[in-house]
């Protein structure tokens, strides 16, 4: 998962983002208001966490601009502006959940995987596929019953596909949201991360293999016969 | 709860019921006067018969003279009071006796033991016997009385009438009075129920003067102006508590979030982080303490330690704090001292007000800018004013100028100011019994200390 956060204080903004990579989030994150909006429009997020009060462009200009572009990404607003008429303002104006500062970072992180999991259309934090499960708020898989010890690296990937099962998810895609932007295009990471995680989740050399490649389209997870 | 409209109908109902009572009374009064003195009309011609019956005639009493059956006829001798003669109607009743005057006449009523209620008239009249020496005058008082029921119904029945006919009446003028004052006071419950309506969520609402009366119409343009200085009051209130939580909810924000991180990820934990925290701290000290500044200088009555004061030598050291960084910046400065200026003042309250502008002048005159002290010598209302390059500001801005917490910059990303400054500087300035007028003009803002009263 891909995350935006832009919020001009230096402290807030290296706080949020630690945890979200902490959580296993690719992030990227901005003071300035306008590149903020730059990066919304150049790449996919899953979830944006902007602030209001911004250099350059404020919170609800950048929400209104994106959503005028057409970009559904579930924007968090993470700002200091308490009253009710600006929650409502912003809400009205497109955003997918509010939070006033200070907050707990546990809460913070729990709204921003209520609201990837909303993406998805997935309102169980536990995603099944065949006898693999992904607890999505605890951020642990088990197969067969058996918890997996999967680095952080590749569990965004499977976090990915799992939420995207079914569907076959390019290359492109799993980089542009599990990596962040100075992931070079150029690499073979997706290709080596999808190898070692078809190991990972093996338990046992009778399991059956969930992730599958379509030649010149991706990566497909699902449970075939 | 008193009702301007209760009151209305109250006394105007009241006073039409006295005035219809009143009415009323006079009307059945002088009609009853009216049939009165037509009964007494009709019993004067049966008067002047009796005095004919009473005329001794060759054959003694005239008593068969157009004498009519209901009327009672009673003579009496005026001395011993002795009945001289009685109609044959009364029977064994009698009329009473009444002394009256020769020529006069006089009526009044009497009711018979049986119930009989009958109106007199009497007069007095001589009666003379004898004939040459022997004549002899004799006073006598003649009465006839004939029944008054008819007149008592006759009065019954117009009192009757004018009750009902006052009842009537009254109802339907109260009804026309009411409907009247409902009407005319229409405006006025509109105008309460619509100041009733207004409320903390309604303030950007005023009151529609059009086609109002003109006496209620003060009162709308007066509400509307307090509602004019109310919705301000409001923004302004909002504003600052929007400033102030963001002023005080990012710092705490910044050290909860700092600390938190800290704890849950320990191996991301940075050493600048105790410096962060340190810093933002001092922040958060800064805000509290100019608050509490401030509200002490708003709430200050009295200064004490005034001192006579000679500006031309306190202000440059005041300068002097600031001119590095205004160098820093490369802004160009210029001190105007065009002669002495003393002023009784509190020296201490005097450098926080100077501190604050040459502190705002710094901070926001851009790069290569310029900032102007100029000193205004005698004994002009203003005192110095202070000039600087403000090429954001607008026309607008001067009213939130001096507004706590109010920055340009709406972001208020920028975290060594607050927007308390200029706050501070203005209520110190008040206290002084001064004032700070801001002017902008073709980019440049300049703010003079003035008297406030002069003299």
């Amino acid at each position: 998962m891909r995350v935006l956060v832009v919020e001009d204080s230096d402290q807030i903004r290296r706080v949020v983002a630690g945890s979200l990579e902490e959580s296993g989030y690719a992030v990227d994150a901005t003071a300035e208001g306008d590149d903020g909006l730059w990066m919304a429009e150049t790449y996919d997020y899953d979830v944006a966490v902007l602030d209001i009060m911004l250099p350059g462009m404020d919170g609800l200009t950048i929400l209104k601009k994106l959503r005028e572009a057409g970009k559904e990404v579930p924007v968090l607003f993470l700002t200091a502006k308490d009253q009710i008429s600006d929650r409502v303002a912003g809400l009205n104006a497109g955003a997918d959940d509010y939070l006033i500062k200070p907050f707990a970072i546990e809460e913070m992180l729990a709204r921003v995987n209520a609201l990837c999991r909303r993406k998805f259309g997935k309102h169980d934090t536990v995603v099944k596929v065949a006898d693999l499960a992904l607890d999505l708020n605890a951020k642990k898989i088990t197969r067969q019953g058996k918890t997996l010890d999967i680095p952080s690296r590749y569990f965004s990937i499977l976090e990915y596909l799992i939420l995207n099962a079914g569907k076959v998810v390019s290359r492109t895609e799993i980089e542009s949201h599990i990596y962040d932007e100075m992931v070079s295009p150029m690499s073979n990471v997706v290709d080596v991360a999808i190898h070692s995680l078809r190991k990972a989740i093996e338990v046992d050399k009778f399991c059956k293999p969930l992730i599958h490649t379509r030649r010149g389209q991706g990566y497909v997870l699902e449970e075939r016969d | 709860m008193r009702s301007i409209h209760r009151h209305l109908i109250f006394w105007l109902l009241s006073c039409l019921l006295v005035l219809c009572l009143v009415a009323i009374i006079s009307i059945i009064a002088a009609f009853r006067r009216s049939l009165v003195a037509e009964f007494d009309r009709s019993l004067i011609p049966q008067l002047n018969n009796a005095q004919l019956i009473l005329r001794p005639g060759p054959l003694g009493f005239n008593s068969e003279i157009n004498r009519s059956p209901d009327v009672y006829i009673q003579a009496w001798d005026s001395d011993t009071q002795n009945t001289l003669y009685k109609s044959e109607n009364l029977g064994k009743r009698k009329l009473p006796f009444r002394e009256v005057n020769n020529h006069s006449t006089e009526h009044w009523d009497f009711t018979f033991e049986n119930g009989e209620q009958i109106r007199l008239a009497a007069t007095g009249i001589l009666t003379f016997t004898g004939r040459g020496e022997d004549l002899a005058g004799n006073a006598v008082v003649v009465a006839v009385a004939k029944d008054r029921s008819s007149l008592e119904s006759a009065v019954r029945r117009l009192l009757f009438s004018a009750g009902a006919i006052g009842l009537l009446g009254s109802l339907f003028t109260a009804a026309i009075a009411v409907w009247v004052l409902r009407k005319g006071l229409k405006p006025l419950d509109h105008l309460g129920e619509k100041v009733d309506r207004i409320d903390s969520g309604t303030l950007a609402d005023r009151l529609e003067t059009g086609g109002m009366p003109a006496e209620l119409l003060p009162f709308a343009n007066r509400i509307n102006e307090l509602l004019d200085r109310l919705e301000a009051a409001f923004v302004r209130e909002r504003e600052f508590s929007s400033d102030l939580s963001h002023e005080l909810r990012t710092p705490i924000a910044e050290i909860r979030s700092i600390a938190e991180f800290a704890m849950m990820y320990p191996n991301r934990a940075e050493e600048s982080d105790y410096q962060n925290i340190f810093e933002t701290t001092e922040r958060l000290t800064a805000i509290v303490e100019a608050q509490l500044a401030l509200s002490r200088i708003e709430s200050s009555h009295e200064l004490e330690g005034h001192e006579q004061m000679d500006l031309e030598e306190f202000i440059p050291v005041i300068w002097k704090s600031y001119s590095n960084a205004a160098e820093e910046k490369s802004i160009r400065s210029n001190l105007t001292f065009e002669g002495p200026r003393h002023l009784k003042t509190h020296p201490g309250i005097l450098t926080t007000i100077l501190e604050n502008l040459f502190s705002n002048a710094v901070e926001y005159t851009p790069e290569s800018g310029s900032i102007t002290f100029e000193l205004i010598p005698g004994d002009s209302d203003d005192i110095f004013r202070i000039s600087n390059t403000a090429p954001n500001l607008e026309d607008a801005d001067l009213d939130k100028l001096f507004n706590r917490l109010w920055r340009k910059q709406e972001s208020r990303s920028d975290a060594n100011h607050f927007g308390l400054g200029l706050s501070l500087a203005r209520a110190c300035a008040k206290a002084l019994g001064f004032r700070l007028i801001p002017k902008l003009d073709s980019g440049e803002l300049s703010i003079t200390l003035s008297l406030d009263s002069p003299n």
